[in-house]
């Protein structure tokens, strides 16, 4: 798979987890969302907190420094401060591990 | 609804009003401000902004364009003067007329009355104004003394030490921050600065400042004196509460934002709201921005009571502090990890429940620390102290 980075083994995320990752030359959430592997940029885009630090929530990742609230699926801004969109990356699962991809949007 | 003037250009009002838009309202939308510099954020001030990280533009609630595209009317250099049933008055003389008004004219510094206190060389720090000259005077002065160890005072002393001043803190208290901390807490915030070199000096009063023209000097009342090129003053905040007829304890709303003057809500630094059987007024930015953004609901028709958690962030060199809640110094303190390490959590216990919790360096118990509180839970103070017990699954009822 040219252009995919072997980031993560997939046990290594349940259901619920998050992780942040190298792959690419950036920093990469991987995100588990009901068994669903999701990948948007990890640093938010407020004030570059670590959004692995955060919990997902109804489909979004919650900042834990000011609670920004960005869409998994899209990387939106569901809720303020932040302002900007998060980078959403494509991402496979294939042989047990987690590959990143390029970047969709 | 068919108009709507929102009185304050703050976090608090802009959130207002971009939540009015996305709400579908589709009336006339006045925002207006007092200061003559398009919407700004607030927190960079003492922060990046002070350090020369962020610029301006950077710290823009919303770019210009952005307010034509929501159809907002952007009133800037023009205080509201007078505020009367369906309309309010700016300095300049234009009258806006409104079926609902927000008040979020937030609140103004606290000045230091001492003989020499006009000197120049002495700086507040409210305004991007001020802010301004604040970052210019750094760049220029050796010796910085900074009155208040308050959060905004504390943050101005870590940007000071970071750019490399002689830097003193000037506390009334016996600690930093010790009107909302409790000692354990007060303390490492006290040491943390002394770490980083700032000289801390406590129970100080100060009596004066002595220049000659320009600040040399501050003095205290014990007959101390203290040598400096610039001082910055952080002695607390008074709300703009004087259109409705306030008398400097904040506009009282009830759980909808309502005050007692029909249409008009209140929202930000200004309002006096309802919180766990007390009406409180809470200066934070994060009120701000959610009684904004609730106010504006509330005016599309939204029956939901404000009930969200108190919330702040002070960042103070490369530590960060959360405080969710409302706790009193005088609560019940448990507190998990070692303060000393910049890496803890005090929760302050009222009647066996979380009122509230302090904590820096832990940004992966934000969440469930603000869960905590919202549930204002009761668990085992030693589980609370305990590193073994995950406060995620606490706060999950697991």
């Amino acid at each position: 798979m040219e252009g995919y980075t072997d980031v993560l083994s997939a046990q290594a995320l349940p259901p619920g987890a998050l992780q942040s990752v190298h792959a690419g030359g950036e920093l990469v959430l991987i995100a588990n969302l009901d068994g669903e592997i999701h990948a948007i940029g990890a640093t938010c885009t407020h004030e570059q907190e670590d959004l692995a630090d955060g919990e997902i929530e109804d489909g979004c990742v919650v900042c834990p420094m000011h609670f920004a609230r960005f869409s998994l699926e899209t990387g939106d801004v569901i809720e303020g401060p932040a302002t900007k969109p998060e980078p959403v990356y494509d991402v496979r699962v294939e042989g047990g591990r987690i590959f990143v991809g390029p970047r969709r949007r | 609804m068919r108009s709507v003037a929102i009185i304050g250009a703050s976090v608090a009002g802009v959130a207002a009003a971009k939540a009015l838009r996305a709400g579908g309202y589709d009336g006339d939308l006045h925002l207006i401000s007092a200061e003559q510099e398009l919407p700004y954020d607030r927190p960079p001030l003492s922060k990046g902004y002070l350090l020369g990280q962020q610029s301006e533009d950077d710290i823009l609630l919303a770019r210009r364009e952005d307010y034509a595209e929501l159809r907002i009317h952007l009133h800037l250099g023009a205080p509201a003067q007078v505020l009367e049933r369906g309309a309010v008055w700016l300095a300049g003389g234009e009258r806006i007329r409104f079926e609902r008004a927000l008040l979020a004219t937030g609140s103004r510094l606290r000045r230091l009355d001492v003989p020499g206190g006009d000197l120049s060389g002495i700086h507040y720090l409210r305004t991007l104004q001020d802010a301004r000259a604040l970052r210019a005077a750094l760049g220029e002065a050796e010796r910085i003394a900074v009155v208040g160890g308050g959060f905004i005072g504390l943050e101005v002393a870590a940007a000071a030490r970071q750019s490399g001043k002689e830097t003193l803190v000037l506390e009334a208290m016996q600690a930093p921050l010790r009107r909302v901390l409790p000692p354990q807490a007060a303390r490492a915030i006290a040491a943390l600065h002394e770490r980083h070199g700032v000289h801390l000096v406590v129970q100080a009063q100060v009596v004066a400042f002595e220049g000659d023209g320009h600040v040399r000097s501050v003095l205290l009342a014990n007959g101390s004196r203290f040598p400096c090129d610039a001082a910055v003053i952080g002695v607390g905040a008074l709300p703009n509460d004087g259109l409705l007829g306030g008398n400097g304890q904040g506009v009282l709303v009830d759980k909808h934002l309502r005050t007692a003057a029909e249409g008009i809500y209140a929202a930000g630094d200004v309002a006096r709201f309802p919180y766990r059987g007390m009406a409180v007024r809470i200066e934070h930015w994060d009120i701000a921005r959610a009684t904004g953004e609730y106010a504006a609901r509330a005016m599309l028709g939204d029956t939901a009571p404000y009930d969200a958690s108190p919330f702040l962030w002070s960042d103070q060199y490369d530590v960060t502090f959360q405080y969710f809640g409302h706790g009193d110094p005088s609560d019940d303190i448990v507190v998990r990890g070692d303060p000393a390490t910049q890496n803890f959590i005090a929760f302050f216990l009222r009647e066996g429940a979380i009122a509230a919790a302090f904590t820096a360096g832990r940004p992966r118990d934000a969440l469930p620390l603000r869960r905590l509180v919202d549930q204002a839970a009761v668990i085992d103070p030693r589980a609370l102290q305990s590193e073994d017990v995950s406060l995620r699954r606490l706060s999950r009822g697991e």
